[in-house]
C-alpha cells in the first residue's frame, strides 16, 4: 500500500519534472547554461590550477608601505646587567555591549633585565687599598621600563570591535602583572647575588685578593 | 510556479559562487604548520648574566597598510584584475622599537685579562645588537574602514608591527653601532680600571677582531 504510494509520487514527480522541462524550456537550458559555467568555474581555483596567479582569487594586500624610520634619539649608556627573566603573560579583556559579549585575548612576550645602572654610581663607588677593593653600589633594579616586544607577541581570541584604547589598556595590564610577578624579593636578592659573584670574580682575576661589596 | 522557479535560481548561483568561493583545502591539509613547540617557552625563566649595554637608540615608524581587495586571475582566457566594490581599509601604526648594543662579559676568558703590575690588557668579545622592545603607539593609531569591511584584527596588527620592526632591523646601521658600542665600552671600563690602580698608560681595552655587518650577532627576543 504505502509502495504503490511512494511510486505514484515518484511518477507524478517525473511527469512534472517533464512537463516542465517542455514548458519552460528556456529556464532549463538558463540552469544547465549556469550548472556548466559552475563547473567550469570549479577549474578556476587554487587547487586545480599548477600556476596560482592565473587561478581566480580575491588578493588582499597585507604588506606593509616602505616609509621612513626615524632614530629619535641615540645616546651612549652603562649598564650591568645580571639578571634576565624570561616570560610570558597571557592578557585578556571582555565587554558587554548592545551585540553581545567582546572578549580580546592576547600572549605578550617580555625579558625584564635586572642589573646596575653605572650612570647612578658615586663617583667614589670603588676605592682600593692595597690588595683590597672596596666597591659601594646601589640595589639591581630594573633596567628598561619597555621590555615587551609587542612583534613577538601572540593573538590569541578576539570577538567584538576593540579601540586602540582598549587595546593599549591591555598592554598596561600585562606590563603591570609580569612585573607583579618578576619583581619579587627573591628575584632582587638573585639579582644581588649574581652582580656579587660577578664584581668578585672580575676583580679577583685583576689580581686583588679581597672585595669588600656594600649596597645600599 | 514562480515559488519553485525562483528557488531552483537560487540553488544554481549559490553553485555558481560557491565554486568561486576561496579554497580551504590547503589551510585544511596542514593543521600542524603552525605548532609551537612550547617546551623552549617551559625552559623560560630567570637567568643570571653579565652584560654591559653600552648604547641606546629608539627608533620610530610609522606603519601604513592599504588593503583595497581586488579579483584577480582568468576567465575563459582572459586576465582579469579588478578592484571589488566592497570598499578600501587603511591603517597608520606608529611603533617604538628600543635598540641596545651591549658586550656579554660572562664570554670573558682568563686569556682576554693579561695585566702585568700597574699595567693591564682586556680583550673584549664582539658587541651584539638587541632589540629589547617593541611598543605599539595604541593612542596614535588611525583607521579608516570602508562600510562593507571589517576592521582590522589584533592578528592583522601585530603581523604589520612584525613586518615594521623587521624593516627597521634591517635598516640599522650596524656596523656604526658596534663601532659606538666599542667605544662606549672602553669609556666605561677605562675609568674603572684606573679607579682600580692601573696606571692610564699601560691600560687598554681591545675587541677580538674587527667586524664585518655579516660577523654582528643580532639578538631578537
Amino acid at each position: 500500500m504505502n509502495w504503490q504510494k511512494i511510486k505514484d509520487k515518484l511518477l507524478f514527480g517525473v511527469q512534472f519534472l517533464l512537463y516542465t522541462m517542455i514548458k519552460y524550456w528556456r529556464f532549463w537550458l538558463l540552469l544547465i547554461a549556469l550548472l556548466i559555467l559552475a563547473w567550469w568555474l570549479r577549474g578556476c581555483r587554487d587547487d586545480r590550477i599548477a600556476d596560482k596567479s592565473e587561478s581566480l582569487h580575491v588578493e588582499h594586500n597585507t604588506q606593509i608601505d616602505i616609509t621612513a624610520e626615524e632614530v629619535r634619539s641615540a645616546f651612549p649608556v652603562a649598564k650591568l646587567e645580571f639578571l634576565t627573566i624570561e616570560t610570558e603573560e597571557l592578557a585578556e579583556m571582555s565587554k558587554t555591549g548592545l551585540w553581545g559579549t567582546s572578549h580580546l585575548a592576547r600572549i605578550y612576550p617580555g625579558k625584564i633585565r635586572l642589573g646596575i645602572d653605572m650612570s647612578q654610581l658615586k663617583p667614589d663607588w670603588i676605592t682600593v687599598a692595597k690588595d683590597t677593593a672596596k666597591l659601594q653600589l646601589p640595589y639591581p633594579s630594573l633596567l628598561e621600563e619597555n621590555f615587551i616586544d609587542e612583534a613577538s607577541s601572540r593573538p590569541f581570541h578576539e570577538k567584538g570591535s576593540w579601540t586602540p584604547a582598549e587595546r593599549e589598556m591591555l598592554y598596561q595590564k600585562a606590563h603591570t602583572a609580569m612585573l607583579k610577578r618578576s619583581l619579587t624579593p627573591e628575584r632582587k636578592r638573585e639579582a644581588r647575588k649574581a652582580a656579587t659573584s660577578h664584581f668578585s670574580r672580575a676583580l679577583f682575576a685583576l689580581g686583588f685578593k679581597f672585595v669588600i661589596i656594600k649596597y645600599n | 510556479m514562480n515559488k519553485l522557479t525562483h528557488i531552483l535560481f537560487s540553488a544554481a548561483l549559490a553553485l555558481v559562487f560557491a565554486s568561486c568561493s576561496s579554497d580551504t583545502k590547503e589551510a585544511e591539509q596542514q593543521p600542524n604548520a603552525n605548532k609551537t613547540d612550547t617546551t623552549a617557552i617551559v625552559l623560560q625563566g630567570a637567568r643570571q648574566c653579565a652584560r654591559l649595554y653600552t648604547n641606546a637608540y629608539e627608533i620610530h615608524k610609522i606603519i601604513t597598510l592599504s588593503d583595497e581587495p581586488r579579483l584577480k586571475g582568468k576567465i575563459l582566457f582572459f586576465p582579469v584584475d579588478m578592484k571589488l566594490p566592497t570598499g578600501d581599509r587603511k591603517i597608520a601604526v606608529p611603533i617604538d622599537v628600543s635598540v641596545r648594543a651591549s658586550i656579554d662579559l660572562s664570554k670573558l676568558t682568563e686569556a682576554d685579562i693579561a695585566h702585568n703590575g700597574t699595567g693591564i690588557r682586556i680583550s673584549l668579545p664582539e658587541p651584539e645588537i638587541t632589540v629589547t622592545a617593541t611598543k605599539i603607539d595604541n593612542k596614535s593609531v588611525r583607521e579608516y574602514v570602508g562600510a562593507f569591511r571589517s576592521s582590522f584584527s589584533d592578528e592583522e596588527l601585530v603581523g604589520m608591527t612584525r613586518q615594521g620592526r623587521d624593516s627597521i632591523v634591517a635598516h640599522l646601521d650596524k656596523v656604526q653601532i658596534v663601532e659606538d658600542a666599542r667605544l662606549s665600552a672602553a669609556n666605561t671600563l677605562l675609568p674603572m680600571l684606573h679607579k682600580l690602580g692601573f696606571s692610564p698608560e699601560n691600560t687598554s681595552v681591545e675587541f677580538r677582531q674587527d667586524f664585518k655587518e655579516k660577523d654582528i650577532t643580532l639578538i631578537m627576543k
